[in-house]
Formats: C-alpha cells, structure tokens, sequence
C-alpha cells in the first residue's frame, strides 16, 4: 500500500471505528465483541481497500460488512445451549438503560438488527434493507415484530403508523 | 410513553455511555501525531527565522537596530477570548473542520494570509494569489435530509439542525478573520468557529481555528465564485469527511 493510500486508510478507519462499534454494540451488548467485530470489519477494508476505495462510501461498506457480522455472531449464539449461554452472562446492569438492552437482547438477530439501525441511526428502511440484504417489505416486517414484542417486554403502546 | 419514544432514549443512553478502547487509542495517537506536527512546524518557523536573520545581515544595507523580516508564525493568537458556545456544537465543528484538513497550518506553498493578530501587513504580500472580498458575507442553509443522505451520523444530524430539519449557517471573512456562525434556537447569531485564513494558489482558502476547541486545526478548500456567490469544494476529495462536506461544499450565496 502506497503512502498515500495508507493516509487515505487510516482517516476511514478513524472516522469509522467509534460510530460503527457502538452501532455494534446496541445489537451485541458486548464491549470487547464490538469492538472485535469492527476491527475485523476494517480489516476487510484494508484487505480489499484497492477495491473498496474505489467505492463512492468506503465508510457505509465497513458499516455493513460489521452489521453482517454482527448478525451472524447473534445468529450462532441463538443456536448455543442454554448452558453454554449461561456460562457466559452478559452484564446489563453497567448500562443506563439495562431495561432496553434487556429487551432488545429479546429480539431475533435481524429484528435486532433493524431496530438498531431504524432507532438509533435513524436509517431509512431502504438503507436497512441493503445492509441487511432483504427487501424494504421484510424490513418492515421485523420492525412491526420487533416493536410488537419490545411492547410487551417494556409495557409500552405501539404506534404502528410512526415513521 | 410510546415504545419508539422508549427505545430511541434507551439506545441513545446505553450508545453514548459505550466509548471504544480503540477510539481513545486512535485519538491518543492523533494527538501525538499532532504534537509531533506542531514540534515540526515550531522548528522549520526557527530555522526560517534565523536563515532570514542571516540573510537580512549579509544583505547590503542591513545596519544594527533595523527591524528583520518576521518568520511567517503559524501559531494560534494567545489570550484571544473566545465566545460562550455549546462546547459540544463546536467540538463537532471543529472535527469537521479537523478531519476535513491534512494541510498543515504552516504550509511553506505562497499564500495571501491573514491573522488574528491585527497587523495587516503581514501575509498580504502576495497579489498574484486570488482572493474573495471581505465585505458582506455568504448564507446557505444546510438540511437534514441532506446531512443524512451524505452519512453524517444521525445524531450529529440531530444535535446540530435540531427540529425544523433546516440549519442556517453564514460565513465570513472579515479583518483577516474567518467566522462561520448559526442562528441558535432563538434565532440569535452564533458563532461556532472562527481563526485566520489564508488564500493559496490555485483558488484554495485554508482556515486555521484558534477558537478553543480545536486550535491550529486547519481546513482547506477549493472555491470559485458564480457571480458574487461562492461555491466551496474540497481539495481532496477523498479525504472529505461527510460532515465537513454537508457542512461547507457547496454554494454560499453572496449577503451584503
């Protein structure tokens, strides 16, 4: 990598690192693994950056590429025992709101995922949908579930017709 | 409370309480990099002043008590008092302003500069360099939807346009001073950033902040104007940050 290219590399992952780990960590309640993951995901970046920098947003790409993992990591600790999950406890309480992270650690890895990037980013469903790599209308679906379901864990009204 | 009002508070709470490791690395080195720049740039302004002490000394019709040419001083004006602003607000400025600048406040290029210092004779040697007026200023507002479509962070997008969804934003240049300011939410003018600029070769402005959140932080920008408007690109595009690109490219219209 050429000296420049390498300055241009280390601005995105600067500019990339502090928003994409918290996103991450909303979905994965896990400092060390947040982290992790969007290491892992800039380092995709720079293995692929000759290709990547070509893109019109290398940032939106690392963004993605971590949020995939992310749901894979969701997807692979649903399928653990209950053993194996109780063996590892994820502590909540250190948070100022463990009853959210409580409730969201409740939703399916994509529902979680969704709410996230609608909630927190305030990402449009069309982005959500290209992230996540699904239609806009499943998108729109694992948002009325989630909301449906964090409802009835926080018991709070739904809106259904909110943005 | 709606469960969407609920959740939009939660995960904003539990996101900002969550500061990564690595981030505080990343900047632990930034600032390193950036002390080690300053070093440099301290010691290449010594090393300029002492070759124009020698050189003003061998040059004929030096005599004892006349006055050396000064080294150009990139340093930021001490003691200057900065206005009351929401720090936050500024910080995001001025990282937009940082991020957006890899140009060092000291570059040796020629320039038209100007300064906080209030002597106006200093930097405005050269008049090949193309410069802007600095009588009036320039407007544009700023929106959301923009700031958003652009992958500012929408928090950041929040925080700064508030709820209307529109920031009105003015710019100025002014007695060798740059000011960039908002209309709070009572509609009195704000000023966010401010510091002295300088015009390069080739229609490039570099603003260097001396305002106390990011001081020597220094930004540059292409422009060129339509009619009394200015339009404000990047240098290299590639290093342009989203927020600095919502915030300043683009057309500034001309306010007397």
């Amino acid at each position: 990598m050429r000296a420049a290219e390498q300055r241009e590399y280390d601005w995105y992952f600067r500019a990339s690192f502090g928003p994409v780990s918290r996103t991450v960590f909303l979905m994965v309640h896990d400092r060390e693994l947040a982290e992790d993951i969007t290491q892992e995901a800039l380092y995709r970046m720079l293995r692929h950056w000759r290709t990547v920098s070509g893109y019109e947003r290398p940032e939106a790409w690392v963004r993605r590429v971590a949020i995939r993992i992310a749901v894979r990591e969701l997807q692979r600790r649903a399928a653990r025992t209950d053993k194996e999950r109780l063996a590892q406890p994820t502590a909540y309480d250190d948070l100022p709101d463990p009853d959210i992270a409580r409730a969201v650690a409740e939703l399916a890895p994509m529902q979680r995922a969704a709410v996230v990037l609608f909630y927190w980013e305030d990402r449009p469903v069309h982005d959500i949908a290209e992230v996540l790599s699904v239609s806009e209308s499943t998108v729109k679906q694992h948002l009325f579930r989630a909301r449906h379901r964090l409802a009835m864990l926080l018991g709070g009204e739904v809106n259904d017709h909110a943005r | 409370m709606p469960v969407e009002d609920r959740l939009r508070q939660g995960l904003e709470a539990n996101a900002t309480s969550f500061s990564p490791q690595g981030e505080s690395r990343l900047r632990q080195v930034h600032r390193q990099r950036r002390r080690h720049n300053a070093a440099l740039a301290a010691s290449l302004g010594v090393a300029a002043a002492l070759l124009a002490a020698v050189a003003v000394q061998v040059a004929p019709g030096w005599s004892p008590g006349s006055t050396p040419p000064a080294a150009d001083d990139c340093s930021p004006v001490r003691g200057h008092t900065a206005p009351k602003e929401d720090t936050m607000d500024k910080r995001t400025i001025a990282a937009a302003v940082t991020v957006a600048a890899l140009a060092s406040a000291c570059d040796p290029a020629g320039g038209t500069s100007h300064n906080l210092t209030g002597d106006p004779e200093r930097g405005a040697s050269s008049t090949t360099v193309p410069t802007l007026p600095e009588h009036g200023g320039w407007v544009r507002e700023v929106t959301a939807k923009r700031g958003r479509a652009l992958g500012v962070p929408a928090r950041t997008v929040r925080r700064l346009v508030g709820d209307d969804g529109v920031l009105p934003l003015g710019f100025k240049l002014h007695q060798g001073t740059f000011t960039i300011w908002t209309n709070d939410d009572d509609f009195e003018a704000t000023a966010w950033d401010f510091g002295n600029y300088r015009f390069k070769r080739g229609h490039v402005l570099v603003l260097t902040t001396v305002s106390d959140t990011c001081p020597s932080c220094a930004t540059s920008l292409a422009w060129h104007t339509i009619g009394n408007d200015v339009v404000f690109d990047s240098v290299d595009r590639t290093r342009y940050d989203a927020l600095a690109e919502w915030l300043w490219q683009g057309r500034w219209q001309h306010q007397e």
